[in-house]
């Protein structure tokens, strides 16, 4: 299955015009590295069975019939639009639990000085920083990476320049993050 | 012309149609938090680390309370669509399912909840 769709997952892409940028191996980091892999591995094997592949009461409630099974995970190399697919997934589910660290600041903002000072001093430790950072980290790559989703909602940038937008993804978020952190040391 | 048979009239079974409206509205609440978080980056620059009667009166102005009461709105709806789709994806039974699917949404209106009041009270001071 690898061998006829080449050694990229999205092979029909790859029957786009290249440009320039497919010559970089740093946009197709693991390209090489699959193409081995395949050849190493020799052509990939269906499971025989379905029902060994699922669970007992699973493959009881299909009525045991054997269907060919989707391509999974496991036959995909990394490439750079899916890590951060990933990544954008992960850091949503960081941000959707970081909520808790506004509401707590907020609520002592409106409590009084003695819980935000509380507050204020949990934030300011070495620990309450380094989250704070990350949070920090979490919520521009998300910004970005959505930004380069609604992009590709508009049906734009899938050409090669797709590697492009998601590296740059990963790239700017870390230097916004940085940037954003200098500013704040610099105000105070 | 309906060219649904009796039996499927029936049961019921098929798209709910409102399917798509999770979707819209997440698309719509990210185009709006695009600005409101830039925004809110730079309010929040400005007010951590300062003492608490400062930091009461920034936050309780319009200009701060308000983009932030829409921050939160657009993003709790944001993120409570968000997990739903995580959970969906990932957990194996609807038992599950509607027990993660149920916390996530008590989970939701708590917070939405707790930081609106958390604003109203900067804002008006009771």
């Amino acid at each position: 299955m690898l061998e006829c769709m080449g050694d990229h997952p999205f092979g029909r892409f790859d029957a786009l015009p290249k440009n320039g940028l497919e010559g970089f191996d740093v946009l197709r980091p693991f390209a090489g590295e699959t193409a081995t892999r395949a050849r190493a591995a020799g052509p990939v094997q269906p499971p025989r069975d379905r029902r060994q592949t699922m669970s007992t009461s699973k493959a009881k409630a299909a009525g045991g019939v054997e269907r060919p099974l989707s391509p999974h995970l496991f036959i995909y190399a990394p490439s750079w639009t899916m890590v951060m697919s990933v990544v954008h997934r992960g850091t949503g589910a960081a941000l959707y639990f970081g909520t808790l660290l506004l509401a707590a600041w907020l609520i002592a903002a409106a409590s009084g000085q003695a819980a935000y000072d509380k507050v204020a001093w949990l934030f300011g430790t070495w620990i309450g920083l380094l989250v704070l950072f990350g949070y920090t980290w979490a919520l521009v790559c998300h910004l970005i990476g959505g930004i380069r989703f609604l992009i590709w909602d508009m049906i734009l940038g899938f050409g090669p320049e797709r590697r492009l937008l998601a590296l740059g993804t990963w790239v700017l978020s870390g230097v916004f993050t940085i940037l954003i952190w200098i500013v704040a040391y610099m105000v105070k | 012309m309906n060219m649904r048979t009796p039996l499927s009239k029936v049961t019921g079974r098929g798209s709910s149609k409102f399917g798509t409206e999770d979707y819209w509205l997440q698309r719509v609440t990210a185009v709006a938090m695009v600005p409101l978080s830039i925004y809110f980056i730079f309010a929040l620059i400005c007010v951590v680390g300062e003492p608490h009667d400062r930091a009461r009166a920034v936050l309780g102005s319009p200009w701060v309370a308000i983009p932030f009461g829409a921050m939160v709105i657009a993003g709790i709806l944001h993120m409570k669509i968000g997990m739903q789709v995580i959970i969906e994806d990932y957990t194996p039974s609807d038992a599950w399912k509607i027990l993660f699917v149920l916390m996530n949404n008590f989970f939701s209106a708590l917070v939405a909840l707790a930081t609106l009041w958390a604003v109203a009270k900067l804002s008006f001071g009771m």
